[in-house]
């Protein structure tokens, strides 16, 4: 393993697999373009020298770890990302299941409504927040998907 | 020197003029300050990519000597955020002046 791999090893923990994959074709393009600057600049060094000044121009691989963890998929953000893609196709293919999880949440408006006027209005706000968020949980995340650019890859 | 916080604005600046890819960026960055400004170059990128999802930037495959290279360009957004910041830096910079001038 070469020193650049170790640096990239660092630099890349855990990211997902494509976020990886992006990090290294990036930081080896720019790492030959420093290496062979370095070797046919006037008074050039050798291959050897030209390695060690492009590593060092790199800096601390732990943090440009922590700099590409902000920006770039997660391996973790990736797998809940396909948890989530998993659940929404699993509710989104079954017809009936889709209506359950609506009537879920018309059933509970209802049971709220009339627990409020009955005079258990913590009641009612629990089941009003249970609800909504049944019906943002299984409908609103599963049609709309992560944000728009929130991750550059995935 | 490093400047905490300035990167975003150098590469906005250095890519008002015209496209490039991140190591000519680095270049450029360097070249323009005569040495002054200096960064680790494994951090550029992570303030690339951060661009490019604010929208500031976009990306695109290109080839330089036989090479496929990733080009960056701004956008509209990246402009008016950079008039903003250069505005922000000169009043920054007068004040700056102003206090260390009066020291």
């Amino acid at each position: 393993m070469t020193r650049l791999d170790n640096w990239l090893k660092q630099a890349t923990r855990y990211l997902s697999k494509d976020s990886v994959a992006q990090v290294r074709t990036e930081i080896q393009e720019h790492y030959e373009s420093a290496r062979e600057a370095a070797m046919i600049r006037p008074g050039g060094v050798t291959p050897e020298e030209a390695d060690r000044l492009a590593l060092a121009a790199l800096g601390d691989a732990k943090a440009a770890n922590r700099q590409y963890r902000k920006v770039l998929l997660t391996s973790t953000e990736a797998k809940m990302l396909r948890d989530a893609n998993w659940e929404a196709r699993a509710v989104c293919s079954r017809a009936w299941l889709k209506w359950l999880f609506r009537a879920m949440s018309v059933t509970a408006l209802l049971a709220a409504t009339a627990f409020f006027f009955t005079g258990s209005p913590l009641l009612a706000w629990t089941l009003l927040a249970g609800g909504i968020a049944c019906s943002r949980r299984h409908f609103c995340r599963s049609i709309r998907g992560p944000p728009a650019g929130a991750f550059s890859a995935m | 020197m490093n400047f905490k916080g300035t990167l975003p604005t150098l590469i906005l600046e250095t890519l008002a003029n015209q496209p490039s890819h991140g190591y000519r960026i680095a270049q450029r960055i360097k070249e323009r300050s005569q040495g002054v400004l200096d960064f680790k170059e494994g951090t550029l990128y992570p303030a690339l990519h951060k661009l490019e999802n604010e929208g500031l930037v976009e990306s695109y495959e290109g080839v330089e000597k036989g090479r496929p290279r990733r080009y960056y360009r701004i956008t509209k957004s990246g402009r008016g955020t950079l008039a903003k910041d250069r505005a922000e830096w000169r009043q920054l910079s007068r004040a700056m002046t102003t206090i260390l001038g009066e020291a």
